[in-house]
């Protein structure tokens, strides 16, 4: 995919991976050409309308029918042997991920992004001064603890991961960056409570 | 006849003549497919889904009457340029008459039956 920052939206995406999925049934280039078509369109519709993308484009099914009507490409034969389950459930969830409560919702966490990247880069720092200090309390969620180099540490961690978030957006090598400082950051907050949970626990049995 | 209805024989017709509004549409110059349906809906043809343009670019180019070049864009993803072939202006050109003497028939259909 190839939007830019301002174009590429939770909502855009799951549009798009519908329509992907109600167009598998065509040649991959020939599928892939066409996409490439409609990411543009949804990119520029996106970009000026606000609202759910299905006011504009119908829904993902209904613009497959369209396309397919108008460019006289046929349906596909339904398959001999659909797993009934596996294919109610990605309708649900497709269903689910088209709705306007659902696209609503995702225009929201998407304004939203800014704020979690932050909170992020905060985790992050407190996570690592707790192992670094071995603190035995959380003191860490407390910046003022660490004095000013802290303060600084944590402050650059939160800018460095707002950044990050906001560049991931465009690239694919930074949005796998994105996801190793996820996955990293997680790790620490898990390493920096069990080793609070420890501390807790031994000052338990060295007071009893 | 009820707006419904209404509505649902002016997107018949806008469908059956989709092919000739989009050729006009890029007898003006080679454009992509989003500027192609925001002209159509400026002049009036709005009731078509903006998928039917897609389609019907795409049957068009399959026919040869179009030829089509990827062109990177400075706000968004790389824009398909698509473009009148000879094969596209003399299909304009049938279809320009053919609408021109459907419409002159109906018109006088029309008259006549009024006047009766």
């Amino acid at each position: 995919m190839n939007m830019n920052a301002t174009t590429t939206t939770p909502a855009t995406t799951a549009f798009l991976d519908a329509v992907r999925i109600y167009l598998s049934d065509l040649p991959e280039h020939e599928r892939e050409d066409l996409m490439a078509d409609i990411e543009q369109h949804v990119a520029e519709v996106a970009a000026e309308w606000d609202g759910p993308l299905t006011t504009i484009l119908g829904s993902p099914l209904a613009f497959v029918d369209d396309y397919r009507q108008s460019a006289h490409v046929p349906v596909a034969p339904p398959s001999p042997e659909p797993p009934p389950l596996l294919d109610r459930a990605v309708r649900l969830v497709e269903r689910l991920r088209t709705s306007d409560q659902v696209s609503a919702a995702n225009v929201y966490l998407h304004d939203a992004r800014p704020g979690w990247w932050g909170i992020r880069g905060y985790i992050g720092a407190t996570s690592a001064l707790q192992l670094l200090t071995g603190s035995p309390s959380p003191t860490t969620l407390d910046p003022a603890a660490h004095g000013l180099i802290g303060i600084a540490l944590i402050a650059l961690s939160m800018f460095l991961s707002i950044h990050l978030g906001r560049r991931s957006q465009k690239r694919t090598w930074r949005r796998r960056l994105a996801i190793l400082v996820n996955v990293a950051v997680v790790l620490l907050a898990f390493t920096a409570g069990s080793q609070l949970r420890a501390n807790a626990m031994q000052a338990r049995h060295a007071s009893g | 006849m009820d707006a419904q209805r209404t509505s649902g024989l002016h997107t018949q017709l806008l469908k059956g003549v989709l092919d000739l509004a989009i050729l006009v549409v890029l007898e003006r110059g080679p454009t992509y497919g989003y500027e192609v349906a925001k002209r159509l809906r400026e002049a009036g043809i709005d009731s078509v889904g903006e998928a039917s343009v897609y389609g019907t670019l795409r049957r068009l180019f399959d026919g040869g009457a179009l030829s089509s070049r990827v062109e990177p864009s400075e706000s968004g993803p790389n824009r398909k340029y698509y473009e009148l072939t000879s094969v596209g202006r003399d299909q304009l050109e049938h279809s320009t008459k053919t609408w021109s003497t459907f419409t002159d028939s109906m018109n006088n259909l029309l008259e006549i039956e009024a006047t009766a």
